[in-house]
């Protein structure tokens, strides 16, 4: 199997490979639920930080017994994970108070998931300034200390330099992954891009860096994709699999970039340590600055930015916005930006979800008809 | 003594006739259109199946939500209190009662002595219900009733992912679209109703004997699925029709009201 | 007899106004009940013209609600509140004073402090679905036609939508407490966006200790700062401190009768409960205060007389609504009362914790600090800010020391947090006290989701279990 092949075939949880060899080795896994966790210190503490998602669940009844159906199918699949087991292999448990709904995971979480041991919330202000800033940074420095404690390692600033490094590389060859799709023809679909993207988070990350940059030596030898009808971007909700984007690539389109948090939004900024400085402060200062979540109060302004600049970047001819149903966050952020872009003559398709996509027959034809819509040929 | 007892649900209006040797009478009426006629054409039935006149019965107690186009003075009686106080005499190891109707599913966590310890009710939407099985076999142009004989391994079962009856019929028809067997969509809709009301049940402990009663009781495929989920058994009572249960119970409280 | 505004923006607000006068003139007669003078189209007949437009719209229950000997004068303290409070507002408007639109889980003593005019959002929905037939649903369909979806809180939705509308005045900021939740925060981050004002977050910080509560007080000071920017004034601290010990004065009436509340039989009644959240969205004013004492005065009255507030030879039910009132039916908490004899003790968004402090008015500090800690501590924002434990202990103890027979949940369905968390909570007083509960979906202000039939129907089976 090339290095293309195992990243994009790389399973999640139970069959995942490089769970078992982590912890065949007496080191520790710890899960995270939010693009706000400081994934560089759990890598300084020896420890492989594990993005929860919910590939493939399809079921939430175990997950409704503690919450409701007007919490999204997001949350709930992974609530569902956690109870039925499919999260047994987690030493420990990081939240993020990013959204409603995945912050008060906490508890249920604490009193119902008795395989992790270990559970950390982190909080995080709801706009961006120095004073907050200040907030997060101690978060982010207790976090530290507690999770140097209870995993008994030492984490020293070489440590955190090292962790900073094997992310700030992974950074690097993600944006050269972007640059790749941003060609008149990509030698790389959508769907396959988010599945490199994707094992970032799953998968411990100096072999991903690794295998990435044997697999981009791949992707680079490709001829392009030359057959589509319409370039197309994608943001809105958490993404963990790409069921979405295989239906809009088989009605012609190619996704050739997004915003979304699991996506882009994770590698545009480095984390950059003065000779002198603190590495962990310069970590916190990274993910709280850069690209806002649609959490963020204040902040509408630099995300419709960053929205427009990736669509142009990457040329394309209409954004997805696929939101998840309850998703609150999303929801109005989707419609905002659909209200900002379409009157600059960028078309934008608001596309409501579950997380498990079952209904794909609506889904593709609203995709279909926007695809109509925005085509080249 | 005689004892009228009428449940007027969402879909069906359910009448007994209660005598010192047990139900005498009964009838189960489809509601539609004008719910007074409806009523009225129930215990009228029921009335006349017994061989008896309206005046002759001297407690007369309504249930259900559809209670207040009773055309006759009746006591008033919750039909929790009623499901709990019917299924309690006819089953005394009961501590759990699954009452499946028309809009609304109701689980009912009962003490030894057969009272109401606490109950939830489905949410107000019709995905854990009866009307959902009715719009379901609707878009496969099957009969509702019919819909409980399919009992299919869990592999073959078409998914549901949804519990919303509208994306819900929207699933259905891209299953349908797709090809699949109208059998295994239906024994996937049939799962997926199961595994909401699996869910209500695991809400309240689901402590057994578990009863179910309701229309949709009288789907096997539904009840196994539950029971699939729970890895309990769930019982139906023999004695009684299913749809029966909410009415027995009223004219048991109306009992009880008077023994009092 | 007031001046009515005719102006589009003041539609709302007028229209409370009038009915706060309206409400005053029928309360003013000795009347128990609309059919004693012939029912709502004869008494129509002989009201002044200027209120038989306004009288059309309220709830015709309402009124005969408020018309029962045992509500009555908490009716006029009701009326008066809304009637004086709009009058105030109005002449602000006249003398140009600018429009904060603030969020309800802070007080507003510094607005006042620098001679805004405030206006809490959430209760441009909250009182008008409480007062009228129609309810805000003009204001929430507004919203939604704008393709936002349905599942947000209609207490946002509703005033989101008389701001398209033109109903309301035009905002100079909004200011908002970034706690409990991601609707409201996205509402307002809609709204400055839309209108081109500034948004002033007050960041509520996740945990109820010593450190979110410097870093509150430290937030009330960079809030002023913004402020006095906009205002183009400095905050005085003896204004400052005259509307704290205003706000000071309504909230040990609110302790006083929380106090009470514990008394069997319970001496408080149910229907103005949504109201009392509408009104702590006042502390600051004389208003609030007014308000609150009347209540107390109310209250106290029964207690001194041994009465409690169910028809005689009911067994009183003791409620405590683990959640929300809704605000569409305040006539329904008069008819828990009257047909199964449930009194209201407690509720998560008027209930202020039993250690609830005064805000120290010594100097500016002090009052900064009191304000910052006042936020932690003020409904809702103290439960939902922060771990669920929070929320779970107020309702033990609740059930404790109002010796509650049952715990009505009503789910709000906007309320994300509260739904993570509805089986928690329900698992936990139970377990620890004993006490069943009732756990349903509603929507506070939008009937259309759970009528008030059908909460009538669900509080006669859960009664029916007892």
């Amino acid at each position: 199997m090339t290095a293309l092949e195992e990243l994009k075939k790389l399973p999640t949880r139970k069959e995942n490979p490089y769970i078992k060899e982590w912890k065949g080795k007496g080191r520790s896994i710890v899960g995270f639920t939010c693009h706000y966790a400081p994934k560089e210190i759990f890598y300084a503490a020896d420890i492989f930080p594990y993005r929860l998602e919910a590939r493939g669940t399809r079921e939430t009844g175990l997950a409704d017994v503690y919450y409701h159906r007007f919490n999204c199918t997001y949350s709930r699949c992974i609530l569902q994970e956690g109870l039925s087991g499919g999260y047994a292999f987690l030493d420990g448990l990081c939240f993020l108070n990013g959204c409603e709904q995945i912050r008060r995971m906490y508890e249920v979480w604490k009193e119902h998931v008795p395989t992790t041991d270990y559970q950390y919330m982190i909080t995080i202000p709801h706009s961006i300034y120095d004073e907050g800033f200040e907030w997060y940074k101690e978060e982010v420095f207790r976090f530290k200390e507690d999770l140097a404690n209870n995993f008994a390692t030492r984490l020293t600033k070489g440590d955190l330099r090292a962790g900073i490094d094997v992310y700030n590389e992974s950074k690097r060859l993600l944006k050269e992954l972007y640059e790749l799709r941003k060609s008149d023809h990509p030698p790389i679909s959508g769907a396959e891009a988010m599945k490199l993207i994707f094992a970032a988070d799953i998968m411990p990350r100096e072999k991903y860096n690794t295998l990435l940059k044997e697999a981009m030596k791949e992707i680079r030898s490709r001829d392009g994709i030359k057959d589509y009808k319409a370039r197309i971007m994608v943001g809105g909700s958490p993404l963990d699999d790409t069921q979405i984007i295989e239906i809009i690539e088989n009605l012609g389109g190619i996704v050739v970039t997004d915003t979304l948090c699991g996506g882009s939004r994770n590698f545009q900024e480095f984390v950059e340590v003065e000779k002198d400085g603190d590495p962990l402060e310069a970590i916190a200062r990274c993910y709280y600055y850069s690209n806002p979540c649609p959490r963020m109060l204040n902040s509408f302004d630099s995300r419709c930015e960053y929205t427009e600049k990736m669509a142009g970047e990457a040329n394309v001819d209409g954004i997805i916005l696929q939101k998840i149903v309850f998703c609150d966050n999303h929801s109005v952020e989707c419609t905002m930006i659909a209200d900002e872009l379409e009157p600059k003559g960028i078309p934008v398709l608001n596309l409501e979800r579950e997380h498990m996509l079952t209904d794909v027959g609506r889904v593709r034809t609203r995709i279909e008809a926007f695809i109509e819509r925005i085509s080249r040929r | 003594m005689l004892i009228l007892g009428c449940d007027v649900g969402a879909i069906a209006t359910k009448t007994v006739i209660f005598g010192d040797t047990g139900i005498v009478a009964y009838d189960i009426t489809v509601n539609n259109g004008n719910l007074k006629k409806v009523v009225e054409k129930s215990v009228d039935t029921a009335i006349s199946k017994a061989g008896m006149l309206l005046e002759c019965i001297e407690v007369k107690a309504g249930t259900g939500m559809g209670e207040q186009y009773i055309p006759f003075e009746h006591t008033t009686e919750g039909i929790i209190k009623c499901l709990a106080v019917a299924v309690h005499r006819i089953h005394p190891h009961a501590r759990t009662i699954v009452d499946m109707g028309g809009l609304i599913t109701t689980v009912i966590s009962i003490s030894e002595k057969g009272k109401v310890l606490e109950y939830r009710t489905s949410d107000k939407c019709a995905s854990g219900s009866g009307f959902f099985l009715k719009l379901a076999a609707q878009a496969l142009e099957l009969n509702v009733e019919d819909l409980g004989d399919i009992i299919i391994p869990c592999g073959e079962r078409a998914h549901m992912g949804t519990q919303c009856a509208v994306f819900g019929e929207s699933e259905i028809v891209s299953h349908m679209n797709d090809g699949e067997a109208p059998e295994k969509i239906v024994a996937g809709i049939n799962y997926s109703l199961g595994s909401s009301v699996a869910t209500m049940i695991n809400r309240l402990g689901g402590i057994q004997d578990i009863v179910a009663t309701g229309g949709v009781a009288k789907n096997k495929s539904v009840l196994r699925a539950i029971e699939e989920i729970l890895g309990m058994e769930v019982i139906t009572l023999s004695s009684i029709d299913e749809q029966l249960v909410g009415a027995l119970g009223a004219a048991l409280c109306a009992q009880q009201r008077m023994q009092q | 007899m007031a001046e009515y505004s005719d102006r589009k923006d003041r539609t709302i607000t007028t229209r409370w106004q009038t009915t706060g006068d309206l409400a005053k003139f029928i309360l003013s007669h000795d009347l128990n009940h609309l059919d004693d003078w012939g029912g709502k189209e004869a008494v129509r007949e002989i009201l002044p013209e200027h209120f038989q437009k306004n009288f059309d719209m309220i709830q015709t229950d309402l009124i005969n609600c408020l018309l029962e000997e045992k509500n009555k004068q908490t009716a006029m303290a009701f009326a008066d509140n809304i009637s004086s409070w709009g009058e105030w507002l109005h002449a602000q408007l006249d003398e140009g004073k600018k429009v904060v639109y603030h969020y309800f889980i802070h007080t507003i003593e510094p607005l006042l402090a620098l001679d805004f005019a405030p206006i809490c959002f959430e209760i441009l929905s909250g009182l008008t679905s409480a007062l009228y037939t129609d309810g805000c649903e003009e204001g929430i369909d507004a919203i939604e036609a704008e393709g936002y979806p349905d599942h947000l809180c209609s207490s946002n939705k509703g005033a989101a939508g008389y701001l398209l509308k033109g109903y309301i005045p035009q905002p100079s900021c909004f200011l908002k407490g970034s706690a409990p939740c991601d609707t409201s925060n996205r509402i307002y981050e809609w709204a400055a966006h839309k209108y081109k004002v500034p948004l002033i977050v007050i960041e509520a910080p996740y945990y109820m200790n010593e450190r979110a509560h410097k870093f509150l007080t430290e937030e009330m000071k960079r809030m002023i700062v913004k402020l006095e920017k906009i205002a183009g004034k400095k905050l005085e601290q003896d204004k400052l401190r005259y509307y704290i010990q205003l706000s000071n004065e309504a909230v040990d009436y609110v302790a006083k009768i929380q106090e009470l509340r514990k008394i069997v039989p319970c001496p408080d009644t149910g229907w103005h409960r949504p109201a009392d959240t509408i009104f702590t969205a006042q502390l600051g004013t004389p208003f609030a205060r007014d308000y609150f004492k009347a209540l107390y005065e109310n209250v106290k009255e029964r207690v001194d007389k041994g009465q409690g507030v169910i028809p005689e030879g009911k067994k009183e039910k003791r409620l405590a609504w683990g959640y929300t009132w809704e605000a569409f039916d305040l006539p329904f908490f008069n008819w828990l009362e009257n047909k199964h004899g449930a009194i209201y003790t407690e509720d998560t968004l008027t209930y202020f914790p039993m250690d609830t402090e005064m805000i120290d008015t010594t100097n500016m500090e002090t009052m900064l600090a009191g304000l910052g800690r006042r936020m932690m501590q003020m409904p809702m924002a103290r439960q939902v800010m922060s771990f669920s434990d929070v929320w779970i202990k107020d309702f033990v103890d609740i059930s404790r020391a109002y010796k509650v027979d049952a715990l009505a949940i009503g789910g709000h369905m906007a309320c994300k947090h509260f739904w993570a968390l509805n089986k928690l909570l329900s698992d936990k007083v139970k377990e620890k006290t004993g006490v069943p509960t009732l756990r349903f979906e509603m929507d506070m202000m939008d009937k259309r989701f759970t009528s008030p039939a059908e909460l009538r129907r669900i509080m006669d089976d859960f009664f029916a279990t007892f």
